[in-house]
């Protein structure tokens, strides 16, 4: 395997390869900082070029793209609250404070440090498991999908705020992703007839709207003053902060890997799940949320990690881990080759060049990261005024391109004006996200669990994986919600009596 | 034409057609087709099989018109959107759909607006074939199934994508052809589905041959039914459906459509230059590339709608009898 | 004054009653083949929906209850509309309009609406120029050259991004 892994190495040293890579990280730079443009579409976009390209040098472009334009997705989370990626939205809820508090430097340091880390621990866990971890993610089925979903909307108690604004968002959340065909029987819901709405509510309107939109209207409304930004000078590496979130980084990356290999889970989910459990491990959970180093490095970590994860399941089995994997699977069938179980021992060198590529790219994002972001870092002293109309341009026409739709133009302008009067209540806007991502895994591995056992409902507990989970889940959420409950209770007991 | 200039032609088509009354004469446009940039709307997103096969034959059609084309996928809905803006297109026969058979089953099933009497299909370029596959850890062969799924009616679980797909109606029309008291598992993505197979959470899957092909050459998985009159030459130890006895043949197929209006003229030019691209040994090569070469793909425009028209007929009957 | 806190639940009320009927229209399990039907899960988030505005509600209440027993002084401490009315005459000190301060968020929102529908009809290159003219004169830019640049600058990222570099269909 180490064998296999330098002659890799040594394909990926060819200067024509390492210029495709370098380039391919540029690309995905620059598609991940803009909103709206995903991973998902540039490797679609630049699947017709790879055609006339040798295979070796088509994948490692194409998946180094894909790598880059995850972590890139930060850079305007952090600086503008306009989430590049659906990965980064996490990453904006401490890492805009901390431009606010005008040390964006640090921010975009954190992440670019927890990316990286996050994407070497993936990257490794790739090359040395990727047979093992596959059919680990083998034995996750349906009633395991529902459990890690119920696990991950316990996120919710610790994402700070009211408790109560939470619940009602993460319902919202919920609620709105019923909207849309019927997976399960194909029935349409609360779409009036109309066809924009068959498809559901997409996630990057949402997105978009609630964070990036709702964001330039409140600048623009003047209520809020910002720290007039001097300069922001990157620092990657810094020992007291590195020291803080080491302990964040490990977990974030370990678990970003985990849930990465499970098919159909991707990276977006991974860093939620590694935010609330960031939180939730924190010696001072009141920090997140107002600009926690941990905030930014636990979804970086994670997200990265997932992305590659997200690879082990098709190089092993064949089977795609989330939308960009499945486009790549695609193109690995249009070069002739067959993503399969026997795929690693068949094109073994292709797959180590592959490996060796994510390897080195992982090093390319924290060398060429610096430079890229010096270009965003100097707009920001760009009055607001100029800067603010190129954002609601680019997420204007961002949306569209995703589907090549209107429709959700205009609602990501209606998303826009609910995420600015809902920021006025303090609202924790990141709980719709949370249940809009979240539902329909819930929902469809729910139905479809029961599907499996006849309407069985011990299926859940009877599946070890899937019990552990649930339980985990109950555990927390009761201690979570309890906990404070109780307190409040005890304190106005003691203000009543107060009062008397 | 530079890309700008076309954006500019595109805008000031959308203001045509905002204005209502047709500007070009049907007659005149037969003679000078295409007279202006072609616009191809997948009825499917980015990176599938119908997506996949639009970009291929886009260069190769280019070349074969003398024009350039734009494609724009328009996933929503299962594509309905595509096929419903083909429907309100000028009928010049500028605006292509490509669709799969997505087309006919969501239709069937009451999601897709667009009649089929709106779309005239030009021609029929790939015929992919449904194979029912299992596990052979759990289903050695089609016998051992059926007697299987017999003495335990309900508990045995089929996979497939989505409520409304091909794989579904494969589902249908093997579940009434057979009798058999089965259930269908609709998943998002064929992924999860070969997942589930792979580790034994279901029973089997519908699904057409060119995507699982690795698997079956590993052992991972088994086809134990082919949707087709004879055996397949690279696979003659799969039995068929014809040699069972039931008469279902269709897989998934991949076409292309455009407004009913559009006059024939102009519809046997576009049918010839297709034809002329599926001839090509670049098509061919790409086809067996893709592991679509085990039946022959084209259908010309009047087979192809009649062909059509019998699956609608088909499909919502079997619709409805499940929702009784 | 009181009247503020109860806008969003009150309006979350509505939205809620309103999708009662669409909510109770779709099929349960008894007339489709799945053991859950499509009405279950969405019908139990509207529970569950309810449930909670009924404890925002009461929440609201019973907190207002406590700041009315408490003395005014501590009550206009705690009030975040005061703290943004001195945010805006901070403002005023630069010279900026107070109504359009205010409203500037709405301008660039119907702008933005604007840009979409103009988009439509004229195609987006020239929708991106007139936007971003506009955009950046209201939101109070005055430098003739500033004004220039972004317009360019604009013009120039969607032409150049979007449409050569990534091949995007745009209207």
């Amino acid at each position: 395997m180490i064998e296999n892994f330098l002659g890799g190495v040594a394909v990926v040293f060819q200067p024509v390869n390492l210029l495709i890579l370098m380039s391919a990280v540029f690309i995905g730079f620059i598609g991940g900082a803009l909103p709206g443009i995903s991973g998902v579409i540039l490797v679609v976009i630049l699947l017709p070029v790879t055609y006339g390209m040798d295979a070796t040098a088509a994948f490692m472009l194409l998946t180094a793209i894909y790598g880059s334009t995850v972590f890139s997705g930060l850079i305007t989370a952090i600086l503008y609250r306009a989430p590049g990626t659906p990965e980064a939205v996490m990453t904006s809820f401490d890492g805009y404070p901390m431009t606010q508090q005008g040390e964006a430097g640090k921010a975009l340091g954190i992440g670019i440090l927890s990316s990286a880390i996050g994407g070497l621990v993936g990257t490794v866990a790739l090359i040395v498991f990727t047979p093992l971890l596959a059919s680990v993610a083998l034995q996750f089925s349906s009633p395991e999908y529902f459990a890690l979903a119920v696990l991950g909307l316990t996120v919710v108690a610790s994402l700070g705020g009211k408790l109560i604004y939470g619940l009602i968002g993460a319902a919202l959340g919920l609620f709105i992703a019923t909207v849309g065909i019927d997976p399960l029987t194909g029935t349409p819901r609360y779409t009036f007839g109309s066809l924009n709405l068959a498809e559901g509510v997409g996630l990057i309107p949402v997105i978009v709207g609630l964070f990036a939109i709702s964001e330039v209207m409140k600048r623009a409304s003047g209520t809020e003053t910002q720290q007039p930004l001097t300069k922001v000078k990157v620092k990657i590496f810094d020992s007291a902060i590195m020291r803080k979130i080491a302990l964040t980084l490990s977990r974030s990356s370990l678990l970003g890997v985990a849930i990465g290999i499970l098919p159909g889970i991707g990276a977006s989910t991974a860093a939620m799940v590694s935010y609330s459990e960031a939180v939730r491990w924190s010696k001072h959970p009141q920090d997140f949320g107002k600009g926690a180093p941990e905030g930014i490095a636990a979804p970086e970590a994670a997200n990265n990690a997932a992305a590659m994860g997200a690879l082990v399941p098709l190089f092993a089995l064949g089977i795609p881990g989330s939308g960009t994997t499945a486009i790549i699977l695609g193109a690995f069938i249009m070069h002739g080759l067959q993503p399969g179980p026997n795929f690693m021992m068949v094109s073994s060198d292709l797959i180590y060049a592959v490996f060796a590529g994510l390897f080195i790219v992982n090093f390319m994002i924290l060398v060429f990261s610096k430079p890229f972001i010096k270009l965003f870092t100097k707009l920001l002293n760009t009055p607001y005024s100029v800067l603010g109309p190129i954002i609601v341009m680019c997420c204007i026409v961002g949306t569209y391109s995703v589907r090549n739709s209107m429709f959700d133009v205009w609602l990501m302008l209606g998303f826009g004006v609910l995420g600015f009067l809902l920021e006025k209540l303090r609202f924790p806007l990141v709980a719709i996200i949370l249940g809009l991502v979240l539902g329909p895994i819930a929902e469809s591995e729910l139905r479809r669990s029961l599907a499996m056992s006849q309407g069985d409902m011990t299926i859940f507990l009877s599946r070890p994986i899937s019990a552990t989970l649930i339980g985990v889940a109950i555990a927390l959420l009761s201690v979570s919600i309890l906990i404070p409950l109780y307190k409040k209770y005890k304190e106005k007991r003691l203000y009543s009596a107060n009062a008397d | 034409m530079s890309s700008k200039n076309k954006m500019i032609v595109f805008g000031s088509l959308g203001v045509a057609m905002l204005m209502g009354p047709t500007l070009a004469a049907a007659d005149e446009a037969a003679n000078d087709y295409p007279s202006e940039d072609l616009k191809f709307l997948v009825a499917a997103g980015a990176g599938g099989g119908t997506d996949n096969f639009t970009r291929t034959v886009q260069p190769m059609l280019e070349e074969e018109l003398d024009t350039s084309i734009t494609v724009i996928n328009l996933p929503s809905a299962s594509g309905s959107v595509a096929h419903q803006r083909t429907a309100n297109s000028e009928p010049d026969g500028h605006t292509w759909d490509f669709a799969s058979s997505t087309l006919v089953t969501s239709l069937a099933a009451g999601q897709n607006p667009t009649e089929l009497e709106e779309l005239t299909p030009v021609a029929r370029m790939q015929s992919d074939v449904m194979t029912l596959i299992v596990n052979p850890d759990k289903h050695e062969d089609l016998e051992a199934f059926l007697s299987y799924a017999e003495e335990n009616p309900g508990e045995v679980t089929i996979g497939g994508t989505h409520a409304a797909s091909p794989d579904k109606m494969a589902f249908l029309s093997f579940r009434d052809a057979s009798g058999l008291d089965i259930s269908f598992i609709p998943y998002d993505e064929e992924g999860s589905v070969s997942s589930n197979v792979l580790s034994g959470n279901i029973d089997g899957m519908f699904g057409e041959i060119s995507s699982t092909l690795n698997y079956i050459e590993s052992g991972d998985m088994r086809p134990i039914l082919v949707f087709a009159e004879d055996r397949l030459e690279n696979f003659p130890d799969i039995p068929t459906t014809v040699e069972n006895g039931w008469d279902l043949t269709d897989g998934n197929e991949r076409g292309v459509f455009v407004n009913a209006d559009t006059p024939p003229e102009i519809v046997s030019q576009m049918e010839d230059a297709l034809k002329s691209v599926y001839d090509s040994d670049e098509y061919q090569s790409y086809e067996e590339k893709v592991n679509l070469h085990y039946r022959e793909g084209w259908m010309g425009s009047e087979e192809y709608k009649e062909k059509l028209e019998e699956n609608l007929e088909l499909y919502t009957r079997l619709i409805e009898e499940t929702n009784q | 004054m009181s009247y503020r806190n109860y806008v969003f639940p009150s309006a979350l009320l509505i939205f809620l009653l309103a999708s009662f009927y669409p909510t109770m229209q779709l099929p349960g399990a008894g007339e489709v083949s799945t053991f859950i039907g499509p009405r279950l899960w969405p019908f139990t988030l509207w529970v569950i929906l309810v449930v909670l505005v009924i404890t925002l509600f009461s929440i609201t209440r019973s907190r207002e209850k406590r700041e009315n027993a408490n003395n005014e002084e501590r009550f206009n401490q705690g009030s975040p509309c005061n703290k943004r009315g001195a945010n805006v005459s901070i403002l005023s000190a630069h010279e900026i309009s107070h109504a359009l301060a205010r409203s500037k968020h709405w301008v660039i929102l119907v702008l933005a609406v604007l840009y979409t529908v103009l988009m439509q009809l004229v195609g987006f290159l020239i929708a991106t120029g007139v936007f971003s003219l506009v955009c950046t004169m209201v939101l109070g830019t005055r430098h003739k050259g500033a004004i220039l640049a972004t317009v360019l600058i604009a013009m120039g990222l969607i032409q150049g991004v979007f449409v050569t570099l990534l091949n995007i269909p745009l209207p």
